[in-house]
């Protein structure tokens, strides 16, 4: 019991596998709270009138729910539900094509949980510093030899050793499944465990009869012999490499090559650490996409068979098996001379400092605005009048001379896309760019891609041009499929900023804070004219009521007391059309 | 000098590294094969390959008016019958290339039309931007607005006289251009080498010994640095020497080697006007710059570590980290965190291959030269903080002892 003891202070101490540990744990929370977005954006942007729906269809699909939905998809939004409805019927057409495994499900909390689509670097780092000192740190102390003179030696050596670094392992791995659990269920909530897995819409095309609880169950059993066998692979590394710098070198190759070298199909029909520590791709249907060349659908990646998986898991669970046996194998007999300890140095700690942040945004001057969306046709500015041509904010001298904005020159070259909608204020005008990259060629999927939107503003003065709001979307990495990220909020429509937030009105309408990013709901119903007035945001609502928003209180309230059928905002005042 | 050898021999010339790097090697090999099969239907289609080589001869070299309308006559048929998609799908018609009208567009339009569309307008679009520069530089000028004039002068100074006379198969070089797995190969070689460049002497408790000997202190210290930079310059090198020729063996690259680099579509808006094969070997340079400053970093943290696998665990931090970074901020329009970023100058067509520029004091940097100046400024500072923190710390323990 005291060597016990002793061996679990050297894993946790002397090893520093405390420390490896808490690093890991704040690792693995950090990045669940940075990286997570809701697979369904809009389902948690308009939660409310999406619940209000979902409340009754919820679970498998009926006759009546399908003529309730129909039936509400035909009346048209009675305008409070509006953008609930347009997310649940996406969903219903979604169930519709698969009646039998479908159901209506708030699936955002179970599609965060089953993501993962890249390999969980910090728990295989995690268990490669707890696993590689195990045997290296004795054979540098030269205690190896000494402890297997010893009467406890030998056997208990090994055993005390392995069996403890075996369970560290699968608790850390453990512990990343509690971690995503606990928090996928507060962020979103996990409804329904005993529903089909076939619900989320990741695992649409599976052939595999799971439930929900099953497949996050069973993605967890997988990732945990993962772990066990990574885990027993850099033991007998560190065993017989007797050196940390080659064991942890080993080690790591063997935990990260095979997943960027190695095609997806490949990947998991073998039992490497790397596939089973991403578990959910023994979990996903078959994936198709269309070749570019031949517009043909090919598949991209084939559902491992549950036969498949049980291989690929039996095969697993061999590797660990040998890699014990080998163990015993290299502690059984031969007594390896060991070499000069270690001197005590400092730790040094490395900061590596990033700068974390938006884009910046310069406060532009406090003046009168007045800005109509019908009026996109044209503002006028200091003699200049802003137009959009060809899809693209052109500028207009007294002169009739016509400039394209922004003034980029590299505009033929450089493949960007300008979007003709702009909003003025000032002397600026904002207007938005996307460009986009793709690196992969054969196939017309996402992966290799790159998106970039951003929104830009040009000062008409000076016609000086500065980055607003930006969001990147990237697919690869050294080839790596990493899943991509948020779409872009701000879509292709009318929009207005202020210092703070970006504006989207209409259906699905949304605030989005310029400085981080988040997205808040907007309830600004209308297909009609949206003014600005500096402060206030001015609309007709369903009704027809002429209607006032502001922006800085939050309220809403109305302004005409007879519907009006449009209106337009002048310097003067409001002028409406009965 | 003798000191340098043997810090070399000692430290990288081992069999464990020979042995790395030929794994490796042929690792890398593999998956080039790999990605060639998987991107080109050149390699997958034996008869689009049958065809391209039939027809690659009728095109190739200068471009002329001839070869245009030559090409035309044949796509443009094509393109009328097959845009309603009424046209038969059968695989056996005659008088096609390839047997079936959908094919036959579509090798055509890929490997022939764009490419020569792109080649033909490249002149065309660059005097455009030229145009554009000009004018924005009169503009800015009457504005007052210095930076943005020179910016923009910078920009038409950089594309005049931009143009591809000839015609050639480039899907190699694209490949190439963008392929980035041997990058890791080089980082996990690097790191384990690196790591144990101060571990390893403190294991066998060899830098207390070498204090009482002359070239003890500094002096070997700044041998092992030496050494270091060797290695850390050959290993990505050796790495892009490979991809050359691994891509060269599967896919012809010969032929756009003369090429300019802005011909290649991923590169057309690129800041730098040399050949491909020009631009391959500074971006392959520029590479094992970045590697050599990242490894100065992995250095300095070697020096820290107890043992190896500290130093190792804390360089590949720092490189996720960076790639992270990279991720978020690669393609932004924040172009100074391109050019602070270490892992843009080792996938460098993120610099290399926009025409982007970084105001410093009111002079226009491209990001490349900003990222190629950070990157040496961050490898000396390593540098010299090993040095300095080495020295110190052999001196303060040889007192001890």
């Amino acid at each position: 019991m005291t060597l016990l003891r002793f061996e679990i202070r050297k894993l946790l101490r002397t090893n520093r596998g405390a420390v490896v540990t808490a690093l890991f744990l704040a690792a693995e929370l950090l990045l669940c709270v940075l990286t997570d977005f809701p697979a369904n954006p809009d389902a948690e942007l308009y939660r409310e009138q999406y619940l209000h729906y979902l409340e009754q269809v919820d679970g498998a699909w009926t006759r009546e729910k399908a003529d309730f939905l129909e039936h509400e998809a035909a009346r048209g939004a009675d305008g409070l539900y509006a953008e609930g409805l347009d997310v649940i019927y996406e969903q219903y057409r979604y169930v519709n094509e698969e009646k039998e495994d479908r159901f209506f499900l708030d699936a955002n909390g179970w599609a965060s949980l089953l993501r993962d689509r890249a390999l969980d670097l910090t728990l295989a780092a995690a268990i490669i510093l707890l696993s590689v000192p195990v045997y290296c740190g004795e054979a540098a102390s030269g205690m190896e030899s000494l402890a297997l003179t010893s009467r406890n030696g030998r056997r208990l050596f090994l055993l005390q050793k392995t069996a403890l670094t075996l369970a560290a392992a699968a608790a850390l791995s453990l512990s990343t499944d509690l971690i995503r659990l606990v928090f996928c269920a507060a962020k979103y909530g996990l409804p329904h465990p005993d529903y089909p897995m076939q619900s989320v819409e990741a695992f649409g095309g599976a052939e595999k009869v799971l439930t929900l609880a099953g497949a996050e169950a069973l993605a967890a059993a997988l990732r945990l012999l993962g772990s066990l066998e990574l885990a027993a692979v850099t033991l007998c590394l560190s065993a017989y490499c007797r050196r940390f710098a080659l064991a942890a070198f080993l080690a790591s190759a063997a935990a990260v090559l095979p997943w960027i070298g190695l095609g997806q199909e490949t990947q998991y029909a073998l039992p490497l650490p790397s596939s089973l520590m991403m578990p959910v791709g023994f979990l996903r249907g078959s994936e198709y996409a269309a070749d570019a060349a031949s517009g043909e659908t090919v598949a991209v990646f084939r559902e491992a068979t549950a036969a498949q998986t049980a291989a690929v898991a039996l095969g697993a669970a061999l590797v660990t098996a040998v890699c014990i046996l080998l163990l015993r194998r290299r502690y059984g007999g031969y007594i390896a001379a060991g070499r000069g300890a270690l001197p005590k140095t400092a730790a040094l700690g490395l900061a590596l400092c990033f700068l974390l942040g938006g884009c910046g945004d310069a406060a532009p001057p406090e003046e009168d605005v007045i800005y109509n969306s019908r009026d996109n046709a044209a503002y006028e500015y200091g003699g200049l009048t802003v137009t959009s041509e060809n899809g693209r904010p052109v500028v207009r001298d007294g002169d009739g001379n016509v400039t394209a904005l922004p003034l980029d020159p590299l505009a033929p070259v450089d493949g960007a896309v300008y979007i003709e909608h702009f909003f003025a204020r000032g002397r600026y005008v904002y207007f938005r760019r996307e460009f986009s990259e793709s690196v992969g060629w054969s196939l017309a999927d996402d992966s290799g891609k790159t998106y970039v939107a951003s929104l830009l503003r040009v000062d008409l003065d000076t016609f000086k041009t500065e980055v607003v709001f930006e969001t990147v979307t990237q697919h690869t990495v050294f080839g790596i499929d990493i899943g991509g990220g948020t779409p872009d909020p701000l879509g292709r429509s009318d929009f207005i900023v202020d210092d703070e937030y970006i504006y989207v009105p209409g259906t699905g309408g949304r605030r989005v804070e310029i400085s981080t990013g988040r997205m808040s709901p907007l309830d600004i119903p209308t297909n009609r004219n949206v003014a600005y007035d500096g402060r206030s945001i001015f609309y007709v609502d369903r009704s027809g009521i002429l209607t006032r928003f502001d922006t800085e209180s939050d309220e809403t309230c109305a302004v005409s007391s007879e519907p009006v059928s449009d209106f337009r905002l002048t310097e003067s005042g409001i002028v409406t059309e009965p | 000098m003798r000191l340098f050898r043997f810090e070399l021999r000692k430290l990288f010339l081992r069999a464990p590294v020979f042995i790395a790097l030929a794994v490796f090697t042929v690792l890398d090999l593999a998956k080039i094969r790999a990605v060639a099969d998987d991107a080109s239907l050149l390699r997958t289609d034996e008869v689009w390959a049958r065809v391209y080589r039939e027809q690659y001869g009728n095109y190739s070299g200068e471009i002329t008016l001839d070869r245009i309308n030559t090409l035309l006559d044949l796509y443009k048929p094509l393109e009328w019958i097959t845009n309603d998609i009424t046209a038969t799908t059968r695989s056996d018609v005659e008088g096609t290339l390839t047997g079936n009208y959908y094919s036959d567009r579509n090798l055509l339009e890929r490997y022939f039309v764009s490419p020569m569309r792109r080649f033909y307008n490249c002149c065309g679009d660059a005097e455009t931007v030229v145009r554009l520069a000009r004018e924005n530089e009169t503009l800015y000028t009457r504005l007052g607005c210095g930076y943005e004039a020179r910016m923009n002068a910078a920009v038409a100074r950089i594309y005049s006289g931009r143009a591809v006379v000839e015609f050639r198969y480039t899907e190699g070089y694209r490949l190439l251009l963008t392929y980035d797995f041997s990058a890791v190969l080089a980082l996990l070689i690097l790191l384990y080498a690196l790591c144990q460049t101060f571990a390893r002497d403190r294991e066998c408790r060899m830098d207390e010994l070498m204090l009482a000997t002359p070239g003890g202190g500094a002096a070997s210290v700044l041998a092992k640095l030496a050494a270091a930079t060797v290695f850390t310059l050959a290993v990505p090198l050796w790495f892009s020497a490979v991809d050359y020729l691994g891509f060269g063996l599967v896919l012809n690259l010969s032929e756009a080697n003369g090429l300019p680099a802005y011909a290649e579509g991923t590169m057309a808006a690129s800041s730098v006007g040399m050949t491909l094969l020009g631009f391959y070997t500074v971006s392959a340079l520029t590479r094992a710059l970045g590697f050599w400053a990242l490894g100065m970093v992995f250095l300095l943290i070697s020096e820290a570590g107890r043992h190896a696998l500290l130093p190792f665990a804390a360089g590949a931090a720092a490189f996720i980290l960076c790639t992270a970074a990279g991720v978020r901020w690669g393609y932004s329009s924040e172009a100074l965190f391109k050019a602070v970023n270490p892992y843009c100058v080792i996938i460098n067509r993120l610099l290399f291959g926009r025409t982007e520029f970084i105001n410093v004091l009111g002079v226009p940097v491209l990001t490349w030269q900003a990222a190629l100046v950070m990157s040496v400024l961050l490898g000396l500072t390593a540098a010299a903080l090993a040095l300095l923190l080495g020295g110190r710390n052999n001196i303060r323990k040889g007192v001890l002892a």
